[in-house]
């Protein structure tokens, strides 16, 4: 059957199922990338300008073993997803504080200030730049194809000893 | 008589397994190597490779011979997982993800392979052999060339010093045996990855499925014969390069499957000899050129990975070089795919003179038979 002999009506309803399967493969792959991505989470216990740092608290976050944190100690987490809560305890285990947070879809990699957080400041979540942050060596050349090396360049010759 | 030669028939028709099998047998006690060891080797080695090799049964099954454009797949899944990297998209959902940004891409790989193939009819191994090599070209100046200058590419991490191409080896930590450690049963000192295996098994009974629906019957046709199905009003290009699209995504999957086992990518080689290896387990595994099915696949990759495990340990204990063991791998490998091809030219060859023997036998019989009625 030639595309000329399909009815107008036809073609109309088998372009918009094809037009719907994009759409729902589209917004398939926008669901799966919102609940896959991964985000770092600097949990962090230096004073600021406004608030000073706690001593003595562990951090939890989304119920997982919690952080220890001391004045000026910084720890991290590996986060999936968007929406998560963080708990706040002294070590002897008394509730200080338990808070829920959306984290931005765009930021891989985020700083919660606890003192901010525990001071009731909204702005207790910022973007986290690592300063001076070194770009990892190129691998060596892994083999002798040039071509299939990233760089193009053979390893240098060992000068003889 | 009769006996020597259904011996002879049963040792012609399975030759490969049973050659396979006496290495197995002499490689194993040689290697040093627990059972244990060596049976929780097999369960891993059967959830990351099962998966790609059972993408090789249709083409088989619609009479394309063995699909060495596969790799094609393999690496629309790698170009999945490294978006999937650029993106920070981890666990199942970076898994997910990787497929669902490879399906399109090996759909068109898939489209491309079939329509060359179609027109290279009955030569489609050599020519998706060559097919993929001239792809992976594209898939170099894509992966080393465009992405960070023409595609954007946020990670830094997964980028070269000078701004633009992917690293040689990405590390999948993110991904890493996310669908392993998804359902992991421990039992009797083995750890099962049954998600893993659940997803293989969907895919058996895909195949099954598949096999009894109306385009799975068309493939039959075509595999058993192209003229005849074009007779009888089956679309014989559109039948054969939907075989291969399906394969070719099934292959995409496959290769995410085995690299989210492996843990890491190797960006410009790792599909390199991804159909090799495929191919070589399915052909251990008993299958030909013209018949494969769901038990070779299996048969295929724990013989082919046993044989894998322990030569590189024989050939440390028994020559002092787990190099031999390593040689020995490349060359069993491409020594099982020489065997099995060479085996069914042979056999089909022996078939053409057989029938044409027959058919002479029946006419002579037949012109026996008109002298005696004349006289």
């Amino acid at each position: 059957m030639n595309a000329m002999s399909i009815a107008p009506k036809t073609r109309i309803r088998r372009l918009l199922v094809r037009s719907g399967i994009i759409v729902v493969y589209v917004l398939l792959v926008g669901i799966v990338f919102v609940l896959g991505k991964g985000h770092t989470l600097i949990v962090d216990n230096k004073k600021t300008l406004e608030s000073e740092a706690i001593d003595g608290i562990v951090v939890s976050i989304d119920g997982k073993e919690g952080m220890e944190l001391y004045a000026g100690d910084r720890d991290m987490a590996k986060l999936k997803g968007q929406r998560h809560r963080v708990s706040v305890e002294t070590i002897t285990g008394e509730k200080k504080l338990e808070k829920s947070f959306v984290l931005p879809i765009d930021g891989d990699m985020l700083l919660l200030s606890v003192p901010k957080l525990m001071a009731g400041q909204e702005n207790f979540l910022e973007p986290f730049v690592p300063r001076d942050q070194p770009r990892p060596a190129d691998e060596q050349v892994g083999d002798n194809n040039v071509f299939t090396s990233p760089g193009g360049e053979a390893p240098a010759p060992v000068p003889a000893p | 008589m009769s006996g020597k030669k259904s011996f002879g028939r049963f040792f012609t028709e399975n030759a490969v397994v049973i050659i396979f099998l006496l290495i197995t047998f002499a490689a194993v006690p040689s290697s040093g190597l627990s059972i244990q060891y060596i049976v929780q080797e097999m369960i891993t080695r059967l959830g990351r490779n099962t998966f790609l090799v059972l993408a090789l049964i249709l083409p088989i099954f619609a009479g394309m011979g063995l699909n060495f454009g596969m790799t094609l797949g393999a690496m629309s899944g790698q170009i999945g997982l490294i978006m999937a990297i650029n993106w920070n998209v981890g666990g199942v959902e970076g898994l997910i993800f990787a497929a669902l940004l490879g399906t399109p891409v090996s759909i068109l790989m898939g489209y491309v392979c079939g329509s060359v193939l179609n027109k290279a009819k009955g030569r489609e191994m050599v020519t998706g052999y060559m097919l993929a090599f001239f792809i992976n070209g594209i898939y170099q100046l894509v992966v080393l060339y465009m992405m960070g200058a023409i595609f954007p590419i946020r990670s830094h991490a997964i980028l070269l010093s000078r701004g633009y191409g992917i690293r040689n080896t990405l590390n999948l930590d993110m991904v890493r045996q996310s669908l392993d450690d998804l359902l992991m049963l421990k039992l009797g000192g083995y750890a099962i990855p049954i998600a893993t295996f659940l997803v293989i098994a969907l895919l058996c009974a895909f195949v099954i499925w598949f096999k009894k629906t109306k385009l799975g019957q068309d493939m039959r046709a075509v595999g058993h014969d192209m003229a005849v199905a074009e007779a009888a009003g089956v679309p014989v290009d559109r039948t054969r390069i939907i075989a291969i699209i399906i394969s070719t995504v099934l292959a995409c999957y496959g290769q995410i499957i085995f690299l989210q086992n492996m843990g890491n990518l190797a960006t410009y080689n790792a599909h390199d000899q991804t159909s090799f290896f495929a191919v070589a387990a399915i052909l251990v595994g008993g299958a030909s050129v013209k018949k494969a099915t769901i038990p070779n696949v299996f048969v295929g990759v724990i013989l082919l990975h046993i044989l894998f495990v322990v030569t590189p340990r024989a050939g440390q204990n028994l020559f002092g070089s787990a190099m031999i063991g390593e040689y020995f791998r490349q060359f069993i490998g491409y020594g099982v795919i020489a065997l099995s091809l060479v085996l069914y030219a042979w056999r089909a060859r022996r078939d053409v003179l057989r029938s044409r023997e027959g058919l002479r036998g029946g006419a002579d019989r037949a012109a026996v038979a008109s002298e005696g009625a004349a006289e």
